[in-house]
């Protein structure tokens, strides 16, 4: 037989013998049956047992046994604890050595190597019992949890790194078997554990079976599902916000924490489908109107901060169909906002879709009225879409007005750039209050450029901007000329004007409807003179001559303590201040609320006040005690 | 021939009952894909722990087997192995695998599509690799791919703990601005604990922009030894970046702590948008109960503070609502009366808070009057919608506190309120057995508000024949009028005192957040009884249509001449 001819049985002896091996392999060791839940026991099965195939067995090294492996922990044991704070490199020896006998112990020498571990204190023990438990959590997931429930907390394991170990031992038993992890953690003595457990398990399930996890939750009563159901909101939403929403949205509402992450899970919704989001938030009838809102506004943020533009046509399209049914129209402006803020030309074309001209006026003069304090030129081009008139005229004098303060320059070129001659009344109220900004510093140059106007019109925009700056450093002289601009003002106190017929109260509003401003800037800076010398701005307020105008300042006065949010002003001390107005009719007037308001806040010390005073008509200071305190004779 | 033969059998058989058989479908990744080199069987030399603590290193190419047979473990059945003898495997195979394998290792562990054990595994592996080789983990990491951003954090994060410099310096060189940015902010706080003139050279080397992104960062470590000067010295640019003060809260806070009256000036130096804000940073200074007590007392006593009493109050609040025996305590420091009432209305933002009825204690330190009444009311209102027995038992128990048969008043109506959602029918009978009083007078409204929601029409009918001189919920009116126009209108006319007729009559038109089509309203002004208030009401809202869509309101006009108003 020639060479080849004599392989030719060594090779049909190879090809027959692996082909048959290959074969019958499966049917002489047939695969192993689904492994039985594991029992709640600390006593898995030997990991000898284990079917691993050869090459798996010969990856492993053998386990020791007996007291070979008595005699391996014990010289582990044997090693000195580390200090709290011993040197990483300390650390990453012990590391080693306590990894290489973690791969020689059987599973059942860890219950003996965790009982000597759970008393080591200090960090550096903490981090080897962590590496360790990992290990035992990998191995015999129930063993390890039965061990972390039987923990005591104390100065080694406190109670909160019990609960971690607790939970990830119950994971990872959970993870390969479901129905007995939860059984388990169902039954945990300690009330908050098993809730804390037992919700933490569920909540995971509901990433993969959200209706189980629901379920189990409702199962587990009233006070359980109360306390998981947002933990299942949260995992179920991320995969179906719209189920979530569904299942859970409604009992979520009602929670304030709960109500934030419906309205996230809501905008997610909404990007997909809105009119299913809004058919389900429609139907949340029970709801209280402010909840409602609330949730509206948070919903449409959502959905404007969405990171694609091109998903806010369609939610805009729900929007505006229930705008014009009546309903959210605020919200719909403040989309348009924010859209317009981050892509102008396609709100806008979005915007001429709309066929209800109203409507599409209305949102406009809104959204532009609604800018965002830290952009407000990103509102021009909607405040600029308006039809020309008044509309449009306050809407861009607000916008740029913001500008203007933050940004004066770039507000200038703005209106230098626009040489629009519909936008001339806008200019002259940005001149106005640019002048104002002048004033704050040189109030004679702001004053000898305002005299320098043109128009009267210019003149009447300008002037409260100017005074209104003035007065932060000069109130006294900003209220004296800022009152020396208003026109002559009929000899009627505030009580005679409700007696005039509707025509002369109209004509009367008619006339000072300019001056509007005026008013306030008097007012406001009134309000700052009587901070810094009440005396002088109640006796300058006392020697005016409209009654109307002298009375209406001294009651704002004594109710308007500065600007929003000042603080409040010491109420004796204000009081004394009011007192000292010379005409009691006028002096009861202005002092009745004030002191009603103390009333409210301090009776006794009020009422000891209105007692030790007869800065009161008696009738008036009775009617007050009265009211405070209908027990008082 | 039959020696051969047998050989043959023999070895044939042997080498294929060790070759895996395919793999089951929905396995992942890592098993699908073949093993770069043939699957053989491989044997961990073994190792005596009585001669060493750790087995030996493999040699490099036995390494390579011992990873090929790693991911090609297979249970019998030619299924994946199961988790833990993967693991257990994989615990055993890191304590011998050099460092330079691990890439080699981790390669068919990488992808977003791994299974949850195939992550697991994954985790183990680089853990231990991070452990000994940060930098060559958080090379490999970056290099891998989008989905090993995570993997390069840990691994960043651990080299900066070990070595912040040569962390911090790769950090910076990377060459992608954004990637750089990230792991820069990862490296840099921590080489500025130890060299704060390198981590802000290295952060400034790459222009301004880099450096702004990343200087609140280094601020806030920085403050930790000195906040006064890091916060002098870079404060003002973190702020005028738009950083403002939530972004310098913590080092703020670690300088209140030290130096309460430097901190609170610094921040009213700073420019805000309004007073408000200014309060607001102001009473969100102190981060713990350590720091309240100090910062508290710094801004009552301080001079110059702006809005003193609303930054106080919003400390107050929130202190109240965690420690409000401890919040007592500092209020009764205070000596001026006056700060101590303005603190104390401005102290209780309920509207969020779960828990109201910890605030109770603030309410009751208020000095008697409306005020405190109305305070009282409103937390236990708002507590017994959440716990009514305990509110209820809370009033029986302070019965005699001032302010709270007031305050009782207000939970009872609360109640009615809850009752009327439902049972509108109960909550009116038991509304009517009320005695005359301030109670009955104010449940109306409540009433009113909670009915109103499921039946505006009945609610409001209900509320007009109770109450003759009560304004009415214009949120109502309009939900009403969107139902049932000519109904909401018959009754609003009905209305006898004019201001309130008035009042309801534009409240058919909408409110501040929602609007009727203005046809529509148009439409149902024209049906007003009354000429002269008909004229009124659709001339006003004509003229204000007119301002939006002058065409439309034109034309309307035009088909209604036997109104008799001009245009």
């Amino acid at each position: 037989m020639s060479s080849p001819a004599r392989l030719l049985p060594l090779c049909l002896g190879l090809a027959v013998g692996a082909s048959a091996s290959w074969v019958l392999r499966p049917l002489v060791r047939p695969p192993a049956p689904a492994p039985a839940p594991p029992p709640i026991s600390a006593s898995p099965p030997p990991s000898a047992l284990r079917p691993f195939s050869p090459s798996a067995l010969l990856l492993l090294p053998p386990r020791l046994a007996g007291p070979d492996a008595d005699a391996a922990l014990d010289s582990y044991l044997a090693l000195p604890p580390l200090a709290a704070k011993a040197p990483r490199a300390d650390i990453a020896e012990r590391s080693g050595r306590l990894r290489a006998l973690l791969t020689l112990l059987p599973t059942s020498s860890l219950d003996r190597l965790f009982a000597a571990l759970a008393t080591r204190t200090g960090d550096a023990e903490g981090q080897l019992r962590r590496l360790a438990f990992d290990v035992w959590v990998e191995r015999d997931a129930p063993a390890a949890a039965l061990w972390a429930a039987a923990l005591v907390p104390g100065e080694a394991i406190n109670a909160q790194a019990r609960s971690r170990y607790l939970t990830q031992a119950a994971r990872a038993w959970a993870r390969r078997d479901f129905d007995s992890a939860y059984t388990w953690a169902s039954t945990l003595p300690d009330s908050a554990l098993r809730k804390s457990v037992s919700g933490d398990l569920l909540a995971r399930l509901a990433a993969t079976d959200p209706t189980r996890a629901l379920a189990l939750a409702r199962a587990g009563g009233e006070e359980f599902l109360a306390a998981t159901q947002r933990d299942i909101f949260n995992a179920w939403a991320k995969n179906n916000p719209s189920a979530a929403i569904l299942a859970l949205g409604a009992p979520l509402l009602a929670d304030n924490q709960g109500r934030w992450r419906v309205a996230e899970m809501l905008g997610k919704w909404a990007v997909s489908d809105p009119q299913a989001a809004f058919a389900w938030l429609d139907t949340q009838s029970g709801l209280d109107p402010d909840t409602l809102r609330n949730t509206l506004w948070s919903l449409v943020n959502q959905v404007a901060n969405n990171d694609k533009t091109s998903d806010l046509r369609p939610f805009a399209d729900v929007l505006a169909t229930r705008a014009q049914a009546g309903q959210g129209q605020r919200q719909l402006s403040d989309l348009l906002r924010s859209w317009s803020a981050r892509d102008t030309p396609a709100a806008l074309a979005w915007l001429d879709s709309i066929p209800d001209v109203a409507l599409r006026n209305d949102l406009l003069a809104e959204a532009a009225s609604n800018y965002s304090s830290d952009a407000p030129e990103k509102s021009i081009p909607l405040a600029l879409r308006l039809p020309p008139g008044p509309l449009r005229d306050n809407a861009l004098a607000n916008t740029l007005g913001h500008w203007a303060d933050d940004n004066p320059d770039a507000a200038l070129a703005w209106l230098r750039a626009h040489d629009d001659p519909s936008l001339t009344a806008v200019a002259e109220r940005i001149q106005g209050q640019l002048l104002g900004k002048l004033a704050a510093n040189d109030p004679a140059a702001a004053l000898a450029r305002w005299q320098n106007l043109p128009a009267n019109e210019a003149r009447i925009t300008a002037a409260p901007g100017i005074a209104k700056a003035w007065a932060k450093s000069d109130p006294a002289a900003a209220a004296r000329w800022i009152s020396a601009q208003l026109p002559e003002l009929p000899n009627i106190g505030p009580a005679d004007f409700g007696k005039l017929s509707p025509k002369e109260q109209a004509d009367l509003q008619q006339k000072f409807m300019s001056y509007q401003g005026h008013f306030e800037v008097l007012q406001s800076t009134l309000s700052t003179w009587s901070r810094t010398d009440p005396a002088a701005a109640v006796a300058w307020a006392e020697g005016l001559t409209s009654p109307m105008l002298k009375e209406g300042l001294l009651m704002n006065m004594a109710q308007s303590y500065g600007p929003y949010d000042a603080d409040t002003p010491d109420r004796a001390v204000r009081a004394d201040q009011i007192a000292a107005i010379t005409e009691p009719a006028i002096r009861d007037r202005v002092l009745a609320p004030h002191l009603e308001n103390w009333l409210r806040s301090d009776l006794k010390a009020a009422r000891e006040w209105i007692d030790t005073h007869d800065a009161l008509s008696p009738e008036k200071a009775a009617e007050l005690l009265t009211k405070a305190d209908p027990s008082h004779p | 021939m039959i020696a051969p033969l047998a050989l043959g059998l023999a070895l044939g058989a042997t080498a294929a009952w060790f070759v895996p058989h395919p793999s089951a479908s929905g396995q992942s990744a890592a098993h699908s894909a073949p093993p770069a080199v043939p699957t053989a069987p491989f044997a961990l030399p073994s190792w005596s722990w009585r001669e060493s603590a750790t087995p030996p290193t493999l040699a490099a190419d036995s390494a390579s087997s011992a990873i090929v047979a790693w991911h090609a473990l297979r249970a019998p059945d030619g299924r994946p192995a199961d988790f833990a003898t993967r693991a257990d495997a994989l615990r055993a195979l890191l304590l011998r695998l050099p460092l330079t394998s691990f890439p080699r290792f981790l390669a068919p562990l990488v992808g977003a599509k791994l299974s949850e054990d195939d992550r697991s595994l994954r985790q183990i592996a680089f853990s231990t690799w991070i452990e000994s080789d940060p930098s060559s983990a958080a090379t490999w990491a970056l290099a891998s791919g989008p989905d090993q951003q995570d993997l390069a954090r840990q691994a960043v994060s651990t080299w900066s703990s070990r070595d912040p410099r040569a962390a911090a310096v790769w950090a910076c060189a990377l060459p992608d601005q954004e990637t750089a940015r990230r792991f820069a902010a990862l490296t840099l706080p921590a080489l500025a604990a130890l060299d704060s003139t390198q981590a802000l050279a290295l952060a400034s080397a790459r222009g301004d922009a880099f450096l702004d992104q990343l200087l609140p960062d280094l601020l806030t470590t920085l403050a930790k030894t000195d906040p006064a000067t890091a916060l002098r010295t870079y404060g003002p640019r973190v702020w005028k970046n738009g950083g403002g003060f939530w972004r310098l809260r913590q080092p703020l806070g670690e300088w209140a702590a030290r130096d309460p009256a430097a901190a609170i000036a610094w921040i009213v130096a700073q420019p805000s948008k309004d007073r408000g804000e200014m309060g607001q940073w102001l009473g969100e200074l102190a981060q713990n109960n350590a720091q309240r007590n100090l910062v508290a007392t710094a801004l009552a006593t301080q001079p110059g503070v702006p809005n003193r009493q609303s930054a106080l109050g919003n400390m107050l609040s929130r202190w109240a609502n965690q420690d409000p025996v401890e919040a007592l305590a500092w209020l009764d420091t205070l000596s001026d009366r006056n700060l101590r009432i303005a603190i104390l209305e401005r102290s209780a933002n309920i509207t969020y808070s779960d828990h109201p009825e910890r605030t109770l204690p603030l309410a009751l330190a208020m000095p008697e009057g409306a005020n405190r009444s109305d305070r009282l009311g409103q937390l236990l209102s708002q507590w017994a919608t959440k716990d009514a027995p305990a509110a209820l038992a809370w009033l029986r128990d302070n019965a005699s506190a001032p302010g709270v048969a007031a305050a009782s008043d207000s939970v009872r109506s609360t109640l009615l309120a809850t009752i009327a959602r439902d049972e509108p029918a109960t909550a009116v009978a038991e509304w009517q057995a009320l005695p005359e009083g301030p109670l009955k007078t104010k449940a109306i409204s409540t009433i009113t508000a909670a009915w109103g929601q499921t039946d505006p029409a009945a609610a409001l009918q209900w509320s007009t024949a109770q109450s003759k001189n009560d304004y009415p919920s214009s949120e109502l009116v309009y939900t009403w009028a969107r139902k049932d126009g000519p109904a909401a209108l018959q009754w609003a006319e009905s209305i006898s005192e004019p201001n309130i007729r008035s009042y309801a009559l534009n409240a058919l038109a909408g409110n501040w957040q929602d609007k009727a089509p203005r046809a529509a309203t148009a439409d149902l002004y024209a049906q007003i009884k009354d000429p002269a208030v008909r004229t009124q009401f659709v001339t006003q809202h004509v003229q204000e249509w007119q301002t939006r869509d002058p065409a439309a309101a034109k034309s309307w006009l035009a088909a209604h001449p036997d109104l008799g108003i001009k245009n």
